[in-house]
C-alpha cells in the first residue's frame, strides 16, 4: 500500500499577505499558493451571480488547492519511483486520482490527457510540415457540431470538459460535477 | 445576439472553409473582453492580478496556444484557468519531485479547477444552509470535511486554521443555530445542488 504521506509545507500561518516588510517571505508565500485572483474567480463562475465570497474564504480555498495538488503529486510521485522512473507524466497522475479516492476525476482527466496528446500530435505534424495547410482546413461536421452547442459551451465557460467527455447533454455534464 | 452568433459560423462555412480563422478570431477577442473585464474585476478587489505564469518559455504555453486554434473547431479549450506554471512550481516544492512533464502539470492544473469548483460549490452550500449570502471560511471548511477524499489530506490544514479563528467560529455557530432553522425553511439558491447527505455527518 502506498504511504499517503503529506506536506507538510505551509509551516507558518499566511499573517499579512500584505507583507511589504519582508520580500523573501512575499516571494516564498507567492510560490506556495495559487493566485487569489485566478482562485476567486473561478469561485465566482462557479457559484450563482448574487454570490458573495469573502476573502478570508478565498484564502482558505487557496489553501485547499494547493495542498490538493501536493497530495496528487506525491501519490503520482510514489508510483513513478516504485517503478524506476525519474519523471512524472500524465499517466501518473490520472492513476493518482484514482488512488486517492477521487474517481470522479479519472475519467475526465483521462480524456483530457488523450484530447491534450492528440493536440500535441497535430502541432508536431503541422510543425514537421513547414506549413499549416491540411491543418487549417475546415472540419463540416465539427464546425457544426461547435456551432450547435455554443450557448452552453459559453455558459460552462472555464469548464473545458464539454468537448473532452464527448457527452452531447452538456446540462448533465454540468449537473453531474465531481463532489 | 445568440440567434446571431449561431448563424454566422454555418454562414460563413458555407460561403469559404478560410472564414474559420476569423471565427476563432471573434471566438479570441470575446474571451480577451472577457479576461480584460474580469482582470478589471479582480484588480478592484485584490490590487494585484496575476495572469501569465512567469515561466519564460514552457511547452504548455505553446499548448494553450494550440488549444485557443482548437477552441474554433471544438467549441472547447484545453486551455486552463489556473496558471500552470505556478501549478508546476507548486509540484515542485516536495524536493523528492524531480521531474514533471508539461502534461501532468496542465493534468493537475485542469483537476485542481474542477476540485476548486467543487469545494466552492460545497462551500455556497454550507452558506445557504446556514442563511448566509456570503461564503466565509468556515463554509470552505465544512465543505471540505463534508469530502471523504478531501477530508482525509486536509484534516491538518484544517484543523490549524480552525484554532486560529476559533471564536470567531464559535460565534459563528450560534448565529447558524437560529439560521438553521430558517435555512431549511427556504430553498436552495438556483444552480446549487442539493447535498444534505454530506453534512448530515458534520452536524
Amino acid at each position: 500500500m502506498a504511504d499517503h504521506h503529506h506536506h507538510h509545507h505551509h509551516g507558518h500561518p499566511p499573517d499579512g499577505p500584505g507583507g511589504a516588510g519582508d520580500q523573501l517571505e512575499v516571494i516564498k508565500e507567492q510560490d506556495r499558493l495559487l493566485p487569489i485572483a485566478n482562485v476567486g474567480r473561478i469561485m465566482k463562475q462557479i457559484l450563482p451571480p448574487n454570490a458573495k465570497i469573502s476573502k478570508e474564504a478565498k484564502e482558505t480555498m487557496q489553501e485547499c488547492v494547493s495542498e490538493f495538488i501536493s497530495f496528487v503529486t506525491g501519490e503520482a510521485s510514489d508510483k513513478c519511483h516504485k517503478e524506476k522512473r525519474k519523471t512524472v507524466n500524465g499517466d501518473d497522475v490520472c492513476c493518482a486520482f484514482g488512488a486517492l479516492g477521487f474517481d470522479d476525476y479519472v475519467d475526465p482527466m483521462r480524456r483530457y490527457l488523450h484530447k491534450y496528446r492528440e493536440l500535441e500530435g497535430d502541432r508536431a505534424a503541422s510543425s514537421r510540415g513547414g506549413g499549416g495547410g491540411p491543418a487549417g482546413a475546415a472540419d463540416p461536421a465539427s464546425a457544426s457540431a461547435a456551432a450547435g452547442p455554443s450557448p452552453s459551451a459559453a455558459s460552462a465557460g472555464h469548464f473545458m470538459f464539454g468537448a473532452a467527455m464527448d457527452r452531447p447533454d452538456n446540462n448533465s455534464s454540468a449537473g453531474a460535477r465531481p463532489f | 445576439m445568440s440567434p446571431a452568433t449561431a448563424d454566422e459560423p454555418s454562414v460563413a462555412m458555407e460561403e469559404q472553409p478560410g472564414k474559420e480563422s476569423e471565427e476563432a478570431a471573434d471566438a479570441m477577442e470575446e474571451q480577451l473582453g472577457k479576461e480584460s473585464e474580469e482582470a478589471a474585476e479582480s484588480a478592484e478587489e485584490v490590487g494585484q492580478v496575476e495572469e501569465e505564469p512567469e515561466e519564460g518559455v514552457d511547452p504548455a504555453e505553446a499548448m494553450e496556444k494550440a488549444g485557443e486554434e482548437a477552441e474554433a473547431e471544438e467549441g472547447a479549450s484545453l486551455r486552463p484557468a489556473l496558471p500552470v506554471g505556478r501549478v508546476k512550481r507548486i509540484m515542485r516544492v516536495d524536493r523528492d519531485i524531480k521531474k514533471v512533464t508539461s502534461e501532468a502539470a496542465l493534468l493537475i492544473a485542469a483537476a485542481t479547477e474542477l476540485f476548486l469548483g467543487s469545494l466552492a460549490t460545497g462551500a455556497h452550500a454550507a452558506a445557504a444552509r446556514r442563511s448566509r449570502r456570503t461564503v466565509r471560511a468556515v463554509h470552505v471548511r465544512a465543505a471540505a470535511r463534508a469530502h471523504r477524499p478531501t477530508a482525509d489530506f486536509l484534516l491538518d490544514c484544517l484543523a490549524a486554521e480552525e484554532e486560529a479563528p476559533r471564536a470567531r467560529q464559535t460565534a459563528g455557530s450560534a448565529r447558524g443555530g437560529g439560521g438553521g432553522g430558517g435555512g431549511n425553511a427556504k430553498p436552495l439558491p438556483r444552480g446549487t445542488r442539493r447535498i444534505d447527505a454530506f453534512f448530515q455527518k458534520v452536524t
